[in-house]
C-alpha cells in the first residue's frame, strides 16, 4: 500500500540570514557583479572559440550542418551560459536563438537550413560588431524572434 | 523583503557547486566568493558530486542541469533517493540556460527545491537563496516522489502583487519555450 511521510526538516540555509553586524544583500551583489566582471577577458576567450566552432560547422555543407547540430547546439549553449557576464549580452541572445533552432529539431522535427544560417550569419555579426547599438541589436533579435515563430520554432 | 536589504552571513554555510563548464563554474564561485560564502566545494561531473555527497553534508547544491553522462537531475533523484543520506533534504537549486517548463517541471518532480535561469546573476542567485533561507518547507517521502512539499494554499494576494499563474497559463500554450527567472519562479511556489 502506498504511503507518504510528510516532515519538516531543519533549514539549514535559515542560518544564511543575518543580524545586524552582517551586510546587507545589496552590497554583496555589487561586490558578486565587480568579481564576475573581472572575468569578463577569459570569458571572451572561450565565446570567441565557441563562436569558431558555430562557423566551421555553418561553413560545410546541409549534410554536415544537419549530422553536427548536436555540436552546434553545446555550442551555442555555452555561449548563452557566458556570454551576458561577458559583456556580450546580444551575442548571447543571438546564440540562445540557434539553441531553440536546434533544440526544434530534435524535440520537434523541425529543420529550417536557410533560417539557421541565417541565426549563425547574426551570430557572426555581433561577434565582430560587439558595439553595436542596443536600439539596433534589438531589432535584429526581434526579427530572429519572428523569423523563429514564423516556422514553429518555440523558444 | 526585498533580498538586496535583508542582511546575510554565509562564514557558515557549505555550498555544494556542480558545474562541467570551467567558465560556468567559475562565474558562480565568483558570485559566492562575492557573498562572502567561505565554503564552497566544486565538482565537474555528477560522478565526483556524488562522491562528496556521501563525505560531506551541505547547506546548498547548485547543479548544472546539462553534463556530459549523468546529468544534474541524476544528482538530485540519487540524493533524493537515499533517505538515509547526510544530505538527503539539502535544498537543492538546478541551473539551466534552457529552463523550459518541461525542463522544469522534470527538476521540480526529481526533488529539486528551484531552477535558476543561466547565465547566474548575482541577484538572481541572492534571492533564490534568500527564498529557500525564508520558508521552512515540509519535506515529502512517498513511493514516487522525495523532495519539497509542493502544495500551497490560494488565499488574497497581498496588496501590490500580481497574479503570477496567469504566466503559467500562457506557458502552457508553449511548453518547449525557455522561461525568464520570474517565470521559472512561479513553478516553485
Amino acid at each position: 500500500m502506498a504511503h507518504a511521510r510528510v516532515f519538516l526538516p531543519p533549514n539549514p540555509l535559515e542560518a544564511a540570514l543575518g543580524g545586524p553586524e552582517d551586510p546587507i544583500g545589496a552590497s554583496l551583489e555589487l561586490r558578486a557583479a565587480e568579481l564576475v566582471r573581472a572575468l569578463g577577458p577569459g570569458l571572451r576567450i572561450h565565446v570567441a572559440e565557441q563562436i569558431a566552432i558555430v562557423e566551421r560547422i555553418a561553413a560545410a555543407s546541409e549534410d554536415v550542418l544537419f549530422a553536427e547540430s548536436h555540436a552546434l547546439g553545446d555550442a551555442a549553449l555555452a555561449i548563452c551560459e557566458v556570454a551576458g557576464p561577458a559583456g556580450l549580452g546580444p551575442l548571447g541572445e543571438g546564440a540562445r536563438g540557434i539553441v531553440a533552432m536546434v533544440d526544434a529539431l530534435i524535440n520537434q522535427g523541425v529543420w529550417h537550413t536557410e533560417a539557421l544560417r541565417l541565426h549563425i550569419a547574426a551570430l557572426a555579426m555581433f561577434s565582430a560588431n560587439p558595439g553595436l547599438p542596443p536600439r539596433e541589436a534589438a531589432r535584429v533579435l526581434a526579427d530572429l524572434q519572428g523569423l523563429r515563430d514564423g516556422i514553429g520554432v518555440l523558444d | 523583503m526585498n533580498p538586496a536589504a535583508v542582511r546575510f552571513n554565509f562564514s557558515k554555510t557549505r555550498i555544494l557547486a556542480i558545474d562541467d563548464s570551467p567558465q560556468g563554474a567559475d562565474i558562480l564561485s565568483q558570485i559566492l566568493v562575492g557573498f562572502c560564502v567561505e565554503q564552497i566545494t566544486k565538482a565537474a561531473s555528477a560522478e565526483e558530486a556524488k562522491a562528496k555527497l556521501v563525505r560531506e553534508e551541505f547547506n546548498l547544491i547548485i547543479a548544472d542541469d546539462k553534463m556530459p553522462g549523468p546529468d544534474g537531475y541524476s544528482v538530485i533523484k540519487a540524493i533524493r533517493a537515499d533517505p538515509k543520506g547526510i544530505n538527503y533534504t539539502v535544498p537543492i537549486m538546478l541551473a539551466s540556460a534552457r529552463p523550459t517548463k518541461s525542463n522544469c517541471l522534470r527538476a521540480r518532480d526529481a526533488g529539486a527545491n528551484y531552477v535558476l535561469a543561466k547565465p547566474f546573476v548575482p541577484s538572481v542567485v541572492l534571492s533564490a537563496i534568500h527564498l529557500i533561507a525564508s520558508i521552512n518547507r515540509e519535506f515529502v517521502t512517498s513511493d514516487n516522489y522525495r523532495g519539497p512539499d509542493r502544495r500551497f494554499r490560494i488565499g488574497p494576494l497581498p496588496a501590490g502583487v500580481q497574479e503570477r499563474r496567469a504566466d503559467e497559463l500562457r506557458l502552457l500554450q508553449a511548453p518547449e519555450r525557455a522561461m525568464s527567472q520570474d517565470e521559472v519562479s512561479a513553478l516553485f511556489g
